[in-house]
């Protein structure tokens, strides 16, 4: 696919989603959509179709293995689905690194954070005074 | 024989000066009480008031006609068996007394709602209403804010107001809408879901 015909595709499918987030706006659904959940969702998309891909290339072997079909085509077909695995695990990457960002963006000062969560931590432990009688 | 016939005259005369006399006292008994009614009545009475007063008098009066008529026309209906039935003047109370309170929502409902209700619902097909109410509802709330406009001022008014003038409840109505909004954002969601994988596999193929 061209690289203008790429941009033409994602940007049309750009404005559908923004209709459709404009759309479950009005139907009083505010806020739901943020960048994080599309990302998660862009995530779990990407994830199910890795898996399809897995089970089409399981498909392909037992075919090879078993059925003896046209070996040659099987294997081109093999191939193009072990790049496109590949591929969809780096957009999978990609996708975590984002949600992993937008994450950070959120928590803010890491450092703050980190001495927060250590302070509530030791407020949990059990005071020894509790079994002292005086 | 002569002096038999004058003898009668003259008694017939006394008598007819004796009816003239009880009537002439009949009638000033009555312009009397008819005086006492009007100096009963309330002298601040504004005009309007002392009519609505006269009005609520005469039908009373009617009221209680019409229960002489009705009781007579039962008797009537039994066969004459009975004798005639003097209504005396207290039974105005128990028709007031025996008045039947509705209980029900319909029939709390006014008069003039239900017969238009009643002429108008047979000519209207009610799913085909409440469908077109949904889809004006959900088209209202469309991303095209010319079509949106349109939809929630012009049509989906409309509708609204036609289904409540048909007689179907608000409650009724929002249940409707909840029934839209959860349909239609379920479809939003799905929508969103497709829109998202196509684009991560224009990712991939790309």
């Amino acid at each position: 696919m061209s690289t203008k015909k790429k941009k033409a595709e994602l940007k049309i499918l750009e404005e559908i989603k923004n209709q459709l987030l404009l759309q479950s706006e009005r139907f009083g659904r505010t806020g739901f959509y943020t960048p994080l959940k599309l990302e998660e969702m862009r995530l779990e998309e990407c994830k199910k179709i890795i898996g399809e891909f897995y089970s089409e290339k399981a498909n392909l072997e037992y075919e090879l293995q078993m059925l003896d079909s046209d070996s040659r085509e099987s294997i081109i077909k093999l191939e193009r689905l072990e790049n496109y695995t590949k591929r969809a695990e780096g957009v999978a990457r990609k996708h975590d690194r984002v949600i992993k960002r937008l994450l950070g963006k959120l928590v803010g000062d890491k450092e703050k954070t980190k001495k927060a969560v250590n302070y509530i931590e030791k407020r949990k432990g059990i005071s020894v005074l509790l079994g002292d009688k005086n | 024989m002569s002096n038999g016939s004058f003898n009668l005259s003259t008694e017939v005369n006394v008598n007819l000066d004796k009816f003239y006399a009880q009537r002439n006292t009949r009638q000033n008994n009555q312009e009397a009480k008819q005086q006492e009614n009007i100096v009963k009545q309330d002298p601040s009475l504004s005009g309007v008031q002392w009519a609505n007063a006269q009005a609520a008098s005469q039908t009373q009066a009617s009221n209680q006609a019409d229960i002489k008529q009705k009781q007579t026309s039962t008797m009537h209906q039994e066969g004459n068996s009975r004798p005639p039935h003097i209504v005396s003047s207290d039974y105005e109370d128990a028709a007031v007394l025996s008045t039947q309170v509705a209980t029900k929502k319909e029939s709390i409902k006014p008069a003039e709602q239900r017969d238009s209700n009643n002429i108008l619902a047979p000519h209207f097909n009610m799913e085909s209403l409440k469908s077109s109410f949904k889809e004006s509802f959900k088209k209202s709330k469309s991303h095209n804010l010319l079509v949106a406009r349109f939809m929630s001022q012009c049509k989906f008014s409309s509708v609204k107001a036609l289904i409540s003038l048909l007689g179907v409840s608000a409650e009724e109505q929002i249940e409707m809408q909840n029934e839209v909004r959860k349909e239609a954002l379920a479809e939003i969601d799905a929508k969103l879901k497709d829109c998202l994988r196509t684009e991560v596999m224009i990712q991939i193929t790309g």
